[in-house]
């Protein structure tokens, strides 16, 4: 059964008028993707009777939260619970990144490699002050027309990031991993002008972004006084950052190698607007809860919550059984709902495991027929056309070439029916190896230049078949969108893990497009492989600036 | 200025690079020994259908060069290399796949193979691929780089030896394959020569295989 249920609360009706006024609210609703009217919203949390109600069986709800409201002019972080499902608050999630970011002669940026930093730090106590820091490190190899390596700390992101970091003792190397010497350099944060006031001026550093004043100095006193950098996160629309001025940015030459070390202790979380979602909600009465918290984990604002209910299948509610006891044999036979209920679920549960099981055949066969079956015809129509003309050669060799570009595209189908369905190759890690090995094929063979970027290692967590076969074919789908429409000199593939998603990202340098019309039926396609997994395929694309699609997939650790 | 023949595309002066078979596809073994037949500067010197027949009689061929499918019945391809190239440490093995099955393929290699090749691969690229591992050459793809950078970061059984470690131009270009790089970029990117570069995949190759028996033996060894 597929429902979609999006909510959006009015904020403004609820405006409180002091300084800590709750403005932390759920602002839609969708349920399976579909959005559904919000009902008001209670202010402050209760747990009260539910205004909402989603129709039974819906797969997927999401929130979305929404804090932009919050009149806190300190960093706070969004937070969540769903009485009923949740042990404890969820933290809305997003970070704050590292860049080593190298410039050529011009000091136009080239290439960026970049370090996250999310939740909290091992070390986090509360406050920059309290907090313990812990040592970072990164390495990244120069590129080609690099000239200089700049280092950038910052809250952006995405913009929504809101929280603090905190960093000191940074430190870059320098050298190939074969050369004797190396330059290593030190980027002081106890040099500088009014370094005990939180704008003073580190000469090593220099403030960025759109809100530069979140850049700041900190002095600390313990173990002894000395300084460091913060970026002191308050609003989801603002971004600060510390980098290295580019005239103290130290020189490198491509293939070099760079290391960078540093101390750092950070909070960071969401602001702004935050998607969360829940799967498969069993009937019953909910309540969600939307807070937000401060730097040291306290409270900050008032609460918001939502009461709603997931309403029960008509062939599970009361009224149902006793229409039909009553109808059948009036009183006396209640005890017949009892057992028919049970039959009832024991039936359904066989029927849909033995519809899981023919839906893979359906779709093995179809992929079958589909991708070989065509081919196959094709070949025999040519075998016969070259035989019949034994007098005209060049007919023949032309019918030849046709049937082994056929053969060859059918071999090509048949590699990835047979890996989809072998569970040998069941794992994320197998997945990711696929992918990237199809990507550097088709690339190479068209000259233009494959980027894959991914963890050495994915968690270990299986993949269905069905799982596995769409995402592939979705990312099948984005490569050859690219090599068609956009005339890519490079395409970067991307995989990595954020939170429990498995995130796939296709991107290219070509000409990109302002309308996704063009591509919309792919588009389509896609889309609709990645929601049968409850998951998302998401496309950006700016005329002369390349196109990228995202593929979020949600796993399921437990299986 | 004196012209030079691209070195690694010409088999020796005079001598033909002697190439066995092992494959169970009757088909594809006639298919690849019509084609082997018919090239300058290879000969067949033998044909088998299993590992065991294989066993018995390639250490007399004394072969250049063996393609083994890896899929064989009975003993597998991968536990066929295990045994022969030890026997022949000088001929070099070079599997036949259906797809690129990249953790067999890093068995095989592990076992002592120094490259591979899709049986979907063209009569030219068989040919090139044969001379190329005749010629010290292995191929190399981002997925098996990947798996070997797994590999080689696995606590190493038996106390680390030198032998068996990555150097730190040969950890970086194997950084670069898994990062999408080809053998010509990475000349560019690192300055160094295509030969260069071949040499480090060989002697990762190399260290791969020690890497393995070193397991071996610490199983053998019960640590």
């Amino acid at each position: 059964m597929k429902c979609a249920v999006t909510i959006f609360l009015g904020l403004s009706c609820c405006v409180l008028t002091t300084q800590l006024a709750a403005q932390v609210a759920v602002t839609a609703v969708r349920v399976d993707g579909v959005a559904v009217a919000l009902p008001p919203v209670s202010v402050p949390a209760v747990n009260g009777r539910p205004t909402l109600s989603i129709p039974p069986g819906a797969k997927d709800v999401e929130f979305t939260l929404d804090a932009s409201e919050l009149k806190w002019n300190q960093p706070y972080r969004l937070r969540y619970k769903l009485e009923g499902v949740d042990p404890g608050w969820n933290m809305a999630y997003s970070h704050m990144r590292m860049l080593i970011r190298f410039l050529d002669a011009g000091n136009t940026l080239i290439y960026s490699n970049d370090f996250k930093v999310d939740h909290e730090s091992p070390g986090w106590r509360g406050s920059v002050e309290k907090s313990e820091f812990t040592p970072g490190h990164g390495e990244a190899i120069a590129p080609l027309r690099a000239a200089k390596v700049q280092l950038w700390f910052g809250s952006g992101g995405p913009e929504y990031t809101t929280g603090m970091m905190a960093f000191r003792n940074v430190a870059v190397r320098v050298g190939g991993p074969e050369e004797e010497t190396f330059q290593e350099v030190r980027y002081s944060t106890e040099i500088g002008e009014d370094l005990d006031q939180i704008l003073g001026s580190p000469a090593d550093w220099r403030r960025d972004g759109n809100s530069p004043q979140m850049a700041q100095v900190l002095r600390l006193e313990q173990p002894q006084p000395h300084h460091v950098l913060v970026l002191n996160d308050g609003g989801p629309q603002s971004f600060a950052a510390w980098l290295v001025p580019t005239e103290k940015c130290i020189p490198v030459r491509p293939g070099q190698r760079v290391s960078v070390e540093w101390e750092e202790c950070h909070a960071v979380g969401a602001g702004g607007s935050s998607n969360v979602a829940y799967h498969r909600l069993a009937a019953g009465n909910y309540w969600l809860r939307v807070g937000a918290v401060g730097m040291d984990g306290s409270p900050v604002g008032t609460e918001m919550s939502l009461p709603f209910v997931v309403l029960t299948p008509v062939w599970a509610r009361l009224w149902f059984w006793l229409v039909i006891g009553g109808v059948g044999s009036l009183g006396g036979f209640l005890g017949s709902r009892w057992v028919m209920k049970r039959r009832l679920a024991l039936v359904l549960d066989l029927a849909e495991r033995r519809q899981m099981v023919e839906r893979e055949r359906t779709r093995i066969a179809r992929d079958i027929h589909d991708d070989l079956g065509t081919s196959l015809t094709q070949i025999s129509m040519l075998s016969e056309s070259a035989r019949s003309n034994p007098s005209n050669p060049p007919a023949t060799v032309n019918d030849l070439d046709r049937i082994c570009t056929a053969v060859r595209e059918s071999t090509q189908a048949m590699d990835e029916i047979v890996w989809a369905a072998d569970p040998e190759n069941d794992l994320l890690d197998e997945l990711a190896n696929y992918v990237s090995g199809f990507a550097q094929e088709l690339l190479t063979g068209v000259g233009v230049r494959c980027r894959l970027e991914m963890p050495t290692c994915f968690p270990r967590c299986s993949l269905s078949a069905e799982v596995r076969h769409n995402v592939f074919l979705a990312f099948k789908e984005a490569l050859n969108n690219a090599l068609k429409h956009s005339q890519p000199r490079e395409v970067r593939i991307t995989m990595v893990m954020e939170g429990s998603h498995f995130v796939l990202s296709v991107e290219d340098d070509g000409r990109g497009y302002a309308q996704p019309t063009r591509v919309g039926h792919g588009l389509a396609n896609m889309r609709s492989r990645l929601e049968k997994l409850g998951g998302q395929a998401l496309i950006e694309s700016n005329p002369g600036k390349g196109t990228r699609v995202r593929f979020v997939v949600p796993l399921d650790f437990s299986a | 200025m004196t012209l030079k023949a691209p070195k690694n595309l010409l088999p020796l002066p005079n001598m033909k690079t002697r190439v066995s078979i092992i494959e169970d596809d009757e088909r594809l073994r006639s298919l690849f020994a019509g084609w082997l037949g018919k090239a300058d500067g290879l000969r067949l010197v033998g044909e088998f259908g299993d590992a065991e027949t294989a066993l018995e009689s390639l250490p007399q061929q004394a072969p250049d060069v063996v393609l083994v499918d890896i899929n064989l019945p009975g003993m597998d391809g991968v536990e066929c290399v295990r045994r022969l190239k030890p026997m022949m440490p000088e001929t070099q093995f070079m599997m036949v796949t259906v797809y690129e099955d990249a953790k067999r393929i890093v068995d095989a290699l592990a076992a002592g193979a120094s490259g591979y090749l899709l049986k979907r691969a063209k009569r030219e690229e068989l040919l090139e691929a044969i001379i190329e591992v005749r010629n010290g050459g292995s191929p190399m793809t981002s997925s098996i780089a990947r798996k070997l950078v797994q590999t080689f970061q696995q606590a190493p059984a038996v106390p680390p030896s030198d032998s068996i470690q990555l150097a730190p131009r040969e950890q970086q270009v194997l950084d670069l394959i898994v990062q999408g790089y080809v053998t010509k970029e990475i000349a560019d990117l690192l300055q160094i020569s295509i030969a260069t570069i071949k040499t480090y995949i060989r002697r990762i190759y190399e260290k791969l295989h020690a890497h393995s028996r070193g397991e071996a033996v610490a199983k053998y060894l019960g640590r």
